[in-house]
């Protein structure tokens, strides 16, 4: 499929998407206020002192908003949102990928390894080839932001599960 | 004691070379927010939030302070060398700073928006001084209904500036305040939306959800087209004695169409560059200069936002309301501490509160001398290119999460408010809104429920006291002006930059 093509199909998915947002709005709303309800009563003289109130006007608000923004959505054909092309957007999922698995990275090899690791990997999806450069980056990243943060602000980074078990720290 | 004593007790206490170090650290590091594309105010102070809070609260304020009005001169520096505003203040900056540049003047256009910044962010400070205290001494007068008001009507102010939809800001400002019901109730301490787990029983971190809004969904953007840089040279970086005098009446004219705005709920720097350069443009004699490399056209927005900037520490101080997505984060930092702004703070903790508003003079001498040398070493860092520029930045949002409360939970919190904000930026919905709703949520249901409390349940209340009946007609005004506004005029928008 041609870029266009697909970039055309792209925007009319995004097009479809536009006018359901406000119907998502109202659900998300709807959900606020069962969830508001369910807290109790909204007396000001009860135990709980009405602390549904807060959220179940709120929940009102999104509702009405949404409702807004559904007819609004009706009403203008012509507004569409500038939405990136495929290869860009599998990017910024490989991109976002590799942040989440920042955690178990870190879990497991600790804070200084899995950055490491992490920073590289992002690196060379977004574009960088050289392989030594990744790595004396790397290296040069997590132990800089390592030493500032846990030796000189006593901020504590995690061990990780595999320096915790041989016992380096 | 006087406003000057206490001024003086505050220069003693931000002199202390402890003070000192971090409202230097805080320019430089604001100076390198403002600077680096992509990361803005915003979500700099958010990221080095958790940097503050391991100093003395002092130290820590002033940097994060100084974070702040760093990142406003540093902005200036890729606008014009480079066309890439640093953050959504420096935008029209762009706009004749640039076209200096091309024409070889990106030394002069770069020294005039620092001393117009040092010049208007100096004269605000002295409005700091002098009108925060008046303000404070008003503010004791208020109530649970004059607080609950203000708050409505700074919520509804910025959500009218704050984006194209009016409808989609107070959608953002609703899951903002929605997201601080989560956790515990404020009035009784009974567990609210835990849905039975312990973990959120503690509430949702706002810190992370700013880093994860701003932070993340920035550099996941920006993740789209990793693109090149291509600088202008620098030749002749100062002024000349008459180039300085040509400027003064914009200089001075930037402050005061700066500061006065500034003092307003959603009158970002953002919004008044903007302002301010209609305004100076308004008044050229020779308006067609204006777009093609006019020092003018530099002066009027980096001169107004810099003045708005130390103007909203005004309404800060001496209200607790935050005018801006950063001076919320400002907010939440001194809530960590356990401070709480407002007319109180002024008597209770008056050697704090000087302490920060007389390092902001410091921090404003500082960044005026430091700038101007280290261009050289700004555009240095401009240089690093985005492969190595956005890991190095999620590292660093990954630690400034982490370390608040030592969880992997804010982390994965942190990464599932990227997605949203990500999300939400696509399809325009505006982020301050939210950053405000988040900030003043638990304040703002505090004084609603205690509003009601005291009232028997009646609204009939904020009626009938003259200042929150104020605000409340304010408030309708605000709402009716912005709805006619929206027909005609798109508004900037600061955190979708």
């Amino acid at each position: 499929m041609r870029p266009s093509k697909m970039r055309k199909d792209w925007n009319k998915v995004m097009s479809k998407t536009e006018k359901i947002e406000g119907i998502v709005i109202i659900c998300i709303g709807v959900l606020v206020v069962i969830l508001s309800f369910k807290l109790g009563g909204f007396s000001l003289n009860e135990a709980n002192q009405a602390m549904g109130l807060f959220p179940i006007i709120l929940g009102f608000v999104l509702i009405g908003c949404g409702i807004k923004l559904s007819l609004e959505g009706k009403k203008d054909e012509t507004k569409r949102m500038k939405w990136p092309e495929r290869p860009q957007m599998i990017r910024v999922l490989f991109v976002f990928l590799a942040m989440l698995a920042n955690v178990p990275a870190v879990e497991i090899f600790g804070y200084l390894v899995g950055t490491g690791i992490i920073f590289g990997i992002q690196c060379w999806l977004l574009g960088e080839q050289r392989f030594w450069r990744i790595c004396i980056c790397a290296a040069i990243l997590s132990f800089v932001s390592f030493f500032i943060f846990q030796k000189v602000l006593y901020i504590d980074l995690p061990d990780g599960f595999i320096p915790k078990m041989l016992g380096v720290n | 004691m006087s406003i000057f004593e206490y001024l003086l007790n505050g220069f003693a206490v931000a002199l202390t070379p402890n003070n000192l170090l971090f409202a230097f650290i805080g320019s430089l590091l604001g100076t390198l927010v403002g600077v680096l594309p992509g990361l803005g105010p915003t979500s700099g102070m958010a990221i080095l939030l958790s940097v503050t809070t391991a100093v003395d609260p002092t130290a820590g304020i002033i940097m994060l302070a100084a974070i702040y009005y760093g990142a406003m001169y540093g902005g200036s520096i890729t606008s014009i060398l480079i066309n890439i505003p640093g953050e959504a203040a420096s935008v029209v900056t762009c706009l004749d700073g640039y076209q200096l540049a091309k024409q070889g003047k990106a030394g002069l256009a770069l020294s005039m928006a620092a001393i117009a910044s040092f010049i208007a962010g100096t004269v605000g400070l002295f409005g700091l001084v002098f009108f925060s205290p008046i303000l404070a001494d008003f503010a004791l007068a208020f109530g649970p209904p004059e607080y609950f008001t203000l708050m409505v009507l700074s919520l509804t102010m910025i959500t009218g500036l704050s984006g194209a939809s009016m409808t989609k800001g107070f959608v953002m400002a609703a899951i903002g305040l929605l997201i601080t019901a989560v956790g515990q109730d404020p009035m009784t301490a009974l567990p609210r939306f835990n849905f039975g787990t312990v973990t959120l029983l503690a509430g949702i971190n706002i810190v992370a959800v700013v880093i994860g809004v701003f932070g993340i969904s920035e550099i996941l953007e920006n993740s789209e087209e990793p693109g090149m840089i291509l600088f202008q040279k620098i030749n002749k970086l100062y002024p000349t004695v008459k180039e300085l005098y040509c400027s003064v009446g914009a200089i001075l004219r930037s402050t005061v169409s700066g500061f006065f705005p500034g003092l307003l709920p959603g009158m970002t720097p953002s919004v008044v560059s903007f302002m301010a350069y209609d305004f100076e443009r308004w008044l050229s004699s020779n308006r067609e200069r204006f777009g093609k490399g006019a020092i003018e056209g530099v002066i009027a927005p980096e001169g107004a936002n810099n003045a708005a900037t130390s103007a909203g520490f005004i309404p800060l101080f001496s209200l607790g309301i935050p005018t801006t997505p950063p001076l919320a984060i400002l907010l939440s930092g001194l809530m960590i501490y356990g401070l709480t702004p407002g007319p109180i703070l002024f008597q209770q903790r008056p050697d704090f509160i000087w302490a920060v508003i007389a390092s902001m003079y410091i921090g404003n001498a500082m960044l005026l001398i430091l700038n101007l040398p280290l261009v050289g070493m700004w555009v240095r860092f401009i240089k690093i290119p985005y492969p190595y520029l956005a890991p190095g930045i999620l590292a660093f949002c990954f630690i400034g999460t982490f370390s608040i409360r030592n969880n992997m939970f804010d982390v994965w919190t942190a990464f599932a408010a990227g997605v949203f904000g990500y999300f939400m930026r696509k399809l325009h919905f505006p982020l301050a809104p939210m950053v405000l709703g988040l900030v003043l949520g638990p304040i703002l249901e505090q004084s609603f429920r205690q509003t009601m409390t005291s009232s028997g349940g009646s609204f009939a209340i904020c009626l009938s006291r003259p200042i929150a009946a104020g605000f409340l007609i304010l408030t309708l005004i605000v709402l009716i002006v912005f709805v006619l506004l929206k027909r005609k005029v798109t508004i900037p928008d600061e955190s979708n930059s």
